[in-house]
């Protein structure tokens, strides 16, 4: 992973940062960084700082905020990722859906979607991604880890974007546009299809994405 | 205070501007002071369903772009002294008009009328973003066909993501005998998907044509199935319970009988 990545979203500029690194060091790369990008941030944005799954110390945001009040720069607040993750609720749904895969409770760190999705609308994020709604036909969920849609799955879903094939789609009603793993892409048949009364998990076994029903009688 | 109401779809022809001159002509008839904006500049419609073409002289573009005032492009309605159009400019497009000037016409409208309907053109572009620049609230129309209901739940995520929120549903032109004989999308499968208040149903209705050529909104007749239904929407606006019209057509002395005798749902 880059010691910082920019990346926009609706909210604004977002600066990624890998905060394993010495915290130091960490500065040197920002003002590195920050020189590199000078024309794409202009002067006088609010960006948001996102600092990974570390929480940044007050001293640690002080020293922040000079550094790019320096250079023009304003912050808008600074995240971590850990807030998205819902104190290991996420980890302990992946444990249920796949007890003898633990393999799979290291997806990366989880989104948790509070909405419906609707038309139009799409989340992509790397790793797990839970959302508490549903998922309507021509939306799409794409996410490098698992994806859990605590409602109907209407519309596409990516799981394992980035190649993992042990990732998995788990929907109340799974009934999608098309669903993806890896890079294994399934849709619905052409014929009319029963709405699924459970829930239900789609994985890759022997190369074919395959559903299974997720309460096992 | 005026309520600003913008009335959107995504897709086009699923009856915008019927609803909106119908609505505001309901709206008008209870006695409420209503003024309609055809936001749909290059494309406009509303003047002629509601049969006040011959008397434009100015528009919307003339008013925000200052060639005159506000209460000269006001054209009154020639039924009710409370309704009055604002027309679309026909010979300008989408972007003579902007998401700002739109805010300041409608405060200044809100000072003087009950409700403002906003007549919003198809599709997501600048005229979506200029109708609903302004409006504090928003109804959705929609037809039973997939096609409708994917691009109203596009249209309720982009409302949303513009502080529009809790927008409400008017399903238009439905057709019961063929829900009944599961030819066409039930009104549980769209607000499953949409997941939405319903505002009203409106059955598919030939009267409309009719009404819509002649420039005489439906709702004022009253023979009208879907002039009705617009006077109940109408009516759910102003706040009022009405509950929604048994859409099962005139079925003989029989089946009124069993339901009489509570046989028959």
């Amino acid at each position: 992973m880059e010691p910082v990545t920019l990346k926009g979203n609706r909210e604004g500029v977002v600066v990624q940062l890998n905060c394993n690194l010495e915290f130091e060091e960490l500065c040197k790369k920002i003002e590195a960084k920050l020189t590199e990008a000078n024309s794409f941030l202009g002067n006088k944005t609010e960006v948001i700082i996102n600092s990974g799954l570390v929480e940044l110390d007050a001293g640690q945001a002080q020293r922040l905020k000079e550094l790019f009040t320096s250079r023009g720069l304003g912050i808008k607040k600074i995240v971590s990722q850990l807030e998205k993750q819902d104190n290991g609720l996420a980890e302990k749904i992946i444990s249920k859906a796949a007890e003898d895969e633990t393999q799979l409770l290291s997806q990366g760190p989880t989104l948790i979607v509070r909405k419906s999705l609707r038309s139009g609308q799409r989340i992509f994020h790397e790793g797990t991604v839970i959302v508490l709604g549903d998922v309507n036909p021509g939306a799409e969920v794409i996410a490098s880890g698992h994806i859990f849609v605590i409602g109907n799955l209407r519309g596409i879903a990516h799981a394992g974007a980035q190649g993992d094939t042990n990732a998995i789609v788990f929907a109340s009603r799974l009934q999608p546009t098309q669903l993806r793993i890896a890079n294994f892409i399934t849709r619905a048949p052409d014929e009319e299809v029963l709405v699924p009364s459970e829930p239900e998990i789609a994985r890759i076994k022997n190369n074919m994405v395959v559903i299974e029903k997720y309460l096992q009688k | 205070m005026g309520e600003v109401i913008v009335i959107t779809s995504g897709k086009g022809g699923v009856g915008k501007t019927t609803t909106t001159a119908n609505i505001g002509t309901g709206l008008a008839a209870l006695g409420y002071k209503v003024v309609l904006i055809d936001t749909d500049i290059g494309l406009r419609n509303l003047d002629v369903v509601m049969g006040l073409e011959n008397r434009i002289v100015y528009d919307l573009v003339d008013v925000t772009q200052g060639h005159c005032r506000l209460k000269q492009a006001l054209i009154k309605d020639k039924r009710f002294d409370g309704l009055f159009l604002l027309p679309a400019a026909q010979t300008k497009d989408k972007t003579a008009v902007n998401a700002e000037d739109m805010k300041k016409l409608c405060s200044e409208l809100e000072k003087e009328f009950d409700y403002i309907l906003i007549d919003c053109p198809a599709g997501i572009e600048q005229g979506f973003k200029n109708a609903i620049a302004g409006a504090q609230k928003a109804i959705i129309v929609t037809t039973p066909e997939v096609s409708a209901v994917r691009d109203a739940d596009r249209i309720i995520g982009l409302l949303e993501a513009n502080n529009l929120k809790s927008p409400r549903l008017i399903i238009n032109r439905i057709r019961p005998d063929m829900v009944k004989r599961g030819d066409m999308m039930n009104i549980d499968d769209m607000l499953d998907i949409l997941a939405i208040d319903l505002m009203g149903v409106v059955p598919d209705d030939e009267y409309i044509v009719v009404s819509t050529n002649k420039g005489e909104p439906a709702v004022l007749d009253m023979n009208s199935r879907a002039g009705q239904a617009y006077r109940n929407i109408a009516r759910r606006i102003t706040g009022e319970e009405v509950p929604l019209i048994n859409l099962e057509y005139e079925d003989g002395l029989l089946n009124k009988l069993k339901r009489l005798l509570g046989l028959k749902g």
